[in-house]
């Protein structure tokens, strides 16, 4: 049975290069403008347009948003642990919960009965070029999301890539 | 400085305007329908939904203008938003806020829209 990875080590894209920026957040509403920010600042050095850029920043705060409210079930003191990892073409971003709750999966559409809510996956889905969901073996949910160059607009990183060591990932959901 | 979860309101005619805050989330819940609730004890035929100052707005933040929207439009009222980034206008398409409300620039397309006449009072 092939062993589910920590979280430090999942890997969504095949570059396996590049810098590692890690972020902890307590589950307080408003601290997931901590991350968006920092995702932002990473993307435009890597030079991805402005719009890919404010679709990060909105699928990396609603991840946030739904690991401290649903996965650490609003309790402050809860880490939502951010992991973003530069490639040369691609940017991926991991979300950690370190709580007992699930994650929604519903995601709102015409007729949905409550319009007013559960928008956070639906942009996350929508916005990233691929995501993938993960329950971890110690506890805990992981949402990684990946987000790619564009091939006409691909540049070489400004930043110096690196080696590093990864798992196989388990059973996770992708969509 | 404005608080960062009041929603002003005003009344000009039967337009009535909610201004709303930097960030547009849960927290921005209570002072949006406090703001609305004053704009219908006015009763404005519009509404104009001023996002100018709105630099953050999160799911929450949408389902309540989703919310808002409809309570509006139920009752025959026009919505209208304005000073949304293109980002924004984009989320707003997602969710078929954009079939519900009309989306422009600024407050004078607003006001041509509205044609300055009839429902302007």
């Amino acid at each position: 049975m092939t062993a589910a990875p920590s979280w430090k080590y999942d890997l969504v894209s095949d570059d396996r290069s590049g810098p590692i920026v890690e972020i902890a957040l307590p589950s307080i509403p408003g601290f997931e403008k901590v991350a968006r920010d920092a995702a932002a600042v990473v993307a435009d050095q890597m030079g991805f347009s402005p719009d890919r850029i404010e679709d990060l920043k909105t699928a990396v705060a609603e991840a946030c948003l739904n690991a401290a409210e649903h996965g650490n079930a609003g309790d402050a003191t809860a880490e939502v642990r951010v992991v973003m990892r530069v490639a040369e073409s691609s940017l991926s971003v991991s979300v950690n919960d370190q709580g007992r709750g699930i994650l929604p999966r519903e995601r709102p559409g015409p007729g949905f009965p409550d319009r007013q809510r559960g928008w956070g996956m639906f942009f996350i889905d929508r916005l990233m070029d691929r995501v993938i969901i993960a329950r971890l073996p110690e506890g805990g949910n992981q949402v990684t999301m990946e987000i790619r160059l564009a091939p006409t607009s691909a540049q070489p990183s400004s930043w110096p890539s690196s080696s590093a060591d990864g798992a196989d990932d388990g059973s996770p959901e992708e969509s | 400085m404005q608080n960062k979860f009041v929603v002003e309101h005003r009344a000009e005619g039967q337009i009535g305007y909610l201004d709303f805050p930097r960030d547009v989330t849960a927290q921005t819940r209570e002072g949006a329908y406090q703001a609305y609730f004053a704009l219908v004890r006015a009763r404005v035929r519009v509404v104009g939904m001023n996002f100018e100052a709105s630099e953050y707005l999160n799911s929450a933040g949408i389902g309540l203008i989703i919310s808002l929207v409809e309570d509006a439009v139920q009752v025959g009222r026009r919505v209208y938003g304005y000073g949304l980034s293109a980002h924004y206008r984009k989320l707003f398409g997602m969710v078929g806020l954009s079939d519900q409300m009309v989306l422009v620039s600024d407050v004078d397309e607003m006001l041509l829209q509205v044609g300055g006449g009839a429902e302007a009072g």
